[in-house]
């Protein structure tokens, strides 16, 4: 699935030296900031690059949640909602279709929900870093899948959970903003179902289901398009562009399978209609393909209209509509409906639904003394003078992530889907 | 305890139909 795959920029963040002051040295505790600086920088570091494997990235992302969910709750024993620490230090980082600029706050949910979204974004790079491989196992395709599913599950788990505590709202268009956080939940959702369709395609499954299924996908893309429809469009249109491209190439597949469902039922009329509707249909998502190359935004630009599993779909469509029109003028002589029949609107198998996430433990560092260790007087007084307008505008902005480039295979799968997730 | 043989998530029955990973029906062979 070469170039099958957008994907859209990493978030930029700023250093964080978690240089927390102490009522006495205490060796656990400074211990403890050393550590939450050398996770952080270590999963920093294996974000960028979507060539490493979810065992690499997943202890380290593990590791740092564990050190910094003490600075968001309290250890077991003490008295508070919160720890005295959440806003003690300044967490920076950008929004992946807001280009460099930064938004920071002395907030530590910021920080969680800010790398839990990092992290969700490098889950789909790497789904799409497997996807274009030249040949992919079927271990590699549950991979994939696995992938598409942790990444929404990372996703809504810091939109259900985290975002409602943050100190202020979420910005119009930052990666908080229900609307971007509903494309993207989508947008990961449907393309594990894409693997799913392939796979129903490559067995052979029952036209029923393969259709259903495509039509939950198209709606799920669709679903993802409409609610950032109203963002900006130099920024957003891009993505749009390819949200919805996938959309009505999902909508194509659901009626020519449902075309052939309905001819294995002698109903040569309505598959007729249905297998007009996947051709215009068809011709629509060609058009996208076209608009969505030539639309400028940040993004990269995938080359749907070039794959083989978006190719093979015209010649079975005109294929089975000629069998139809021939079949109905020999044998059925059946009435061709105006409207194209109803599509099955929920389908029973195959439906991808994000994994769930929690939290790990809290590392065992953190206890009550280690955690009395901190003053956050003294911590509050001396980072004043950074709190200030002027010092933040100094900030500036953030350098763009430098991503590790994927490589992607432009040769042609040889099974039945051309998916090549089997 | 014994490591899940399968992936959270997999189910193995639906509706009373066996499902591979994906979730789609088991194919007889």
């Amino acid at each position: 699935m070469s170039h099958w795959f957008h994907r859209n920029p990493l978030k930029a963040t700023a250093e964080v030296k978690f240089d927390l002051k102490m009522v006495a040295t205490d060796s656990q505790a400074l211990k403890l900031c050393s550590d939450l600086k050398q996770a952080r920088a270590r999963l920093l570091e294996l974000l960028p690059n979507a060539n490493h494997e979810i065992d690499v990235v997943e202890p380290a992302l593990t590791l740092y949640l564990s050190l910094l969910r003490g600075l968001i709750e309290v250890p077991e024993g003490e008295n508070s909602d919160w720890s005295k620490l959440r806003h003690a230090l300044r967490y920076r980082w950008s929004h992946s279709m807001l280009g460099t600029k930064a938004e920071g706050h002395y907030d530590a949910i910021y920080e969680l929900v800010s790398v839990l979204q990092n992290t969700a974004f490098w889950y789909m790079k790497h789904a799409s870093k497997i996807a274009a491989q030249e040949e992919v196992s079927m271990d590699e395709a549950k991979l994939v899948h696995r992938s598409l599913r942790r990444g929404a599950g990372l996703l809504k788990y810091a939109q259900d959970e985290w975002v409602n505590k943050l100190l202020e709202s979420p910005a119009p268009m930052s990666d908080s903003d229900p609307r971007v956080h509903t494309a993207y939940l989508n947008q990961a959702t449907a393309e594990a179902q894409e693997v799913t369709i392939a796979r129903a395609i490559e067995l052979k499954h029952n036209a029923g289901l393969i259709s259903a299924l495509s039509n939950e996908t198209s709606r799920m893309f669709t679903t993802a398009a409409d609610s950032i429809a109203s963002l900006d469009e130099k920024i957003f249109g891009h993505w749009t562009q390819y949200l919805r491209l996938k959309a009505a190439f999902y909508a194509s597949y659901a009626y020519n399978y449902s075309g052939q469902n309905l001819l294995n039922q002698d109903k040569c009329g309505d598959a007729i209609r249905a297998l007009q509707e996947a051709k215009k249909k068809y011709e629509e998502a060609g058009q996208q393909c076209k608009e969505y190359s030539h639309t400028k935004g940040p993004g990269t630009q995938a080359k749907p209209e070039k794959h083989q599993f978006f190719r093979r779909l015209a010649p079975i469509v005109t294929r089975t509509l000629e069998k139809c029109e021939r079949e109905n003028g020999m044998i059925y002589h059946q009435k061709i409906p105006y409207d194209p029949p109803e599509l099955e609107i929920k389908a029973t198998y195959g439906l991808v639904a994000p994994d769930d996430y929690t939290l790990p433990p809290m590392a065992p560092l953190w206890t009550p003394v280690t955690y009395s260790a901190f003053d956050l007087t003294k911590n509050l007084s001396e980072d004043d003078s950074s709190k200030s307008k002027t010092a933040q505008k100094v900030e500036g902005d953030l350098p763009a992530v430098k991503e590790t480039e994927v490589h992607h295979t432009s040769k042609d799968h040889k099974n039945d889907s051309g998916c090549s997730i089997m | 305890p014994n490591a899940p043989e399968k992936e959270p998530g997999a189910e193995t029955i639906k509706d009373g139909m066996p499902v591979d990973e994906f979730g789609l029906p088991q194919m007889t062979t």
